[in-house]
């Protein structure tokens, strides 16, 4: 399943746009990360092409599906193919860490026999099987970013958006992480990686993409506005 | 389930149970006072009074004539001798007042009884004026007023039962949705969550519903036996205790086994539709 970003802008405010005019693509089984420093308007890019803010202008088509203008039930299909770690996507508290990863796979409408096995495999990747009773308030702040990928993951998507997905972890478990991203790359699912850590695209494998200024900037394609 | 949302869902419950109860209440007491008005007006008999001259061919005559109506359930023909020792019987007289009235003055008169579906003034009131026009009658009665108060009763019974049930059931529907409002509330960041993972509205509103149908359903049960209780109390010991019509009406109640299955039913679907209707805000709730 491929991304393709044409000509995006996007505004919070007037005067203030964060994305001026992006352009950037992610082939069918390819891995990109972007990169950029705090405000750049990466986790923003993510959220445009998953349908959660409305860009100003431009296209963004997810596999042939274009995602501007889209109500948020008319995305629903698109959003089951999309394993997703995005920002306002946290752990429900009142729930165990097997049934916030569950969530995901109730949303594809998975059998419960489905579930249990598909849970426990999901978060072995991460070495948290043990922990699949806790709640997330006793997770760590690594653990609970590890759940979140988990739960990303549990469905096997065709299409991986993750937003800082190594930010809050030790070196050690980044790379834990990192080796599970990789992982469902080589499966073959594609991959948009936002992270302002400048290690994360060689150890994935992944093209990079730089947000500087509200533009993209991939050294080889047109980025932005010229 | 939090301890909070817990109280919540069980008072909401006990709440459709206590309306339930009301609604059914009043549709249980709307069909008992119906079906009771009903066979007191299966009771109202046509009297067709015979003139005293009437010979015993045209009263032979008469009851041919009446017997071929199709409406007809049975007659009784009732002589003069008969309708005066009834007439004594009744009065508990001695004969020896009757005396200085010379010849038996009480008319010979048939009884007729109409099936249901001429139990109602107008069917009567045709039947009376039809029969008053045959030879040898002198008059027809049938409780023309009686039998008009008691259709109006009726009916009016079984409108107000039936309208205020049907309010009260559709206070349950508006219980229940406002429960599910609170539950969305309660449960927004899930749906939010829900949606973010591509959840049809189909995925994120079972739990809701399924909320809805089992809070309708433990009412309606919880209603059918407090009113099942209730009938047997009234049944075995009011009854008894009362003397006159009210005692003989609440001996004559009766709780038909459907009705429980009625209540639960109409507990299920209000929910349900308390549900669907507060679902609507489902649809609004987008990341």
């Amino acid at each position: 399943m491929s991304i393709q970003v044409l000509e995006v802008w996007k505004s919070f405010q007037a005067g203030l746009s964060v994305l001026q005019g992006v352009t950037c693509s992610v082939a069918r089984g390819e891995a990109v990360v972007l990169e950029g420093p705090t405000g750049s308007g990466k986790s923003t890019l993510l959220r445009l092409v998953i349908g959660a803010e409305r860009a100003d202008s431009g296209t963004i088509l997810v596999g042939e599906t274009e995602i501007i203008g889209r109500a948020t039930p008319q995305l629903a299909a698109i959003r089951r193919s999309m394993g997703l770690m995005v920002q306002g996507m946290p752990l429900l508290p009142a729930l165990t860490v097997a049934e916030n990863v569950a969530l995901a796979l109730r949303a594809i409408k998975a059998s419960s026999r489905d579930m249990r096995f598909r849970v426990y495999e999901s978060l072995k990747a991460f070495g948290l099987e043990g922990r699949r009773e806790a709640y997330p308030s006793q997770l760590s702040g690594g653990e609970a970013q590890c759940v979140c990928l988990a739960r990303a993951l549990v469905t096997r998507p065709p299409l991986v958006l993750a937003d800082e997905p190594t930010a809050l972890l030790d070196r050690v478990t980044a790379e834990g992480v990192i080796a599970v991203l990789r992982d469902a790359h080589v499966r073959g699912a594609t991959m948009l990686v936002a992270t302002h850590d400048s290690n994360v695209a060689p150890r994935l494998g992944a093209r990079r993409v730089v947000l500087r200024g509200g533009r993209a900037d991939d050294g080889t394609m047109a980025g932005g506005r010229g | 389930m939090t301890t909070g949302r817990r109280a919540a869902t069980a008072g909401v419950t006990l709440t459709a149970a206590v309306v339930l109860t009301l609604a059914g209440g009043c549709w249980l007491a709307a069909w008992n006072a119906w079906t009771l008005m009903r066979a007191w007006q299966a009771d109202v008999k046509l009297v067709v009074y015979v003139r005293d001259t009437a010979t015993s061919e045209e009263i032979e005559a008469l009851r041919t004539a009446i017997g071929s109506e199709r409406r007809v359930r049975s007659q009784r023909l009732i002589t003069q001798a008969e309708a005066e020792e009834e007439f004594l019987r009744f009065m508990q007289l001695d004969r020896s007042v009757l005396a200085g009235l010379g010849e038996n003055p009480f008319p010979a008169s048939i009884e007729v009884s109409v099936d249901d579906t001429a139990q109602t003034p107008q069917e009567m009131g045709e039947l009376a004026v039809r029969w008053s026009g045959l030879s040898g009658v002198e008059e027809v009665r049938y409780g023309e007023a009686l039998l008009r108060d008691l259709s109006a009763a009726a009916r009016m019974v079984w409108v107000l039962g039936t309208a205020v049930g049907a309010a009260l059931a559709a206070g349950v529907a508006v219980v229940i949705g406002l429960m599910v409002q609170m539950s969305f509330g309660a449960r927004h960041d899930e749906i939010i969550l829900l949606r973010f993972l591509g959840a049809s509205d189909g995925v994120i509103l079972k739990p809701f519903l399924l909320e809805g149908l089992a809070i309708g359903t433990v009412g309606g049960l919880a209603a059918s036996l407090v009113l099942g209780g209730t009938w047997l109390v009234v049944r075995d010991r009011w009854s008894a205790a009362l003397d006159g019509l009210v005692g003989a009406w609440l001996a004559r109640v009766v709780f038909p086994v459907e009705f429980v299955a009625v209540l639960i039913g109409l507990g299920a679907v209000m929910g349900g539709v308390g549900s669907l209707v507060a679902a609507k805000r489902i649809r609004q709730v987008a990341p």
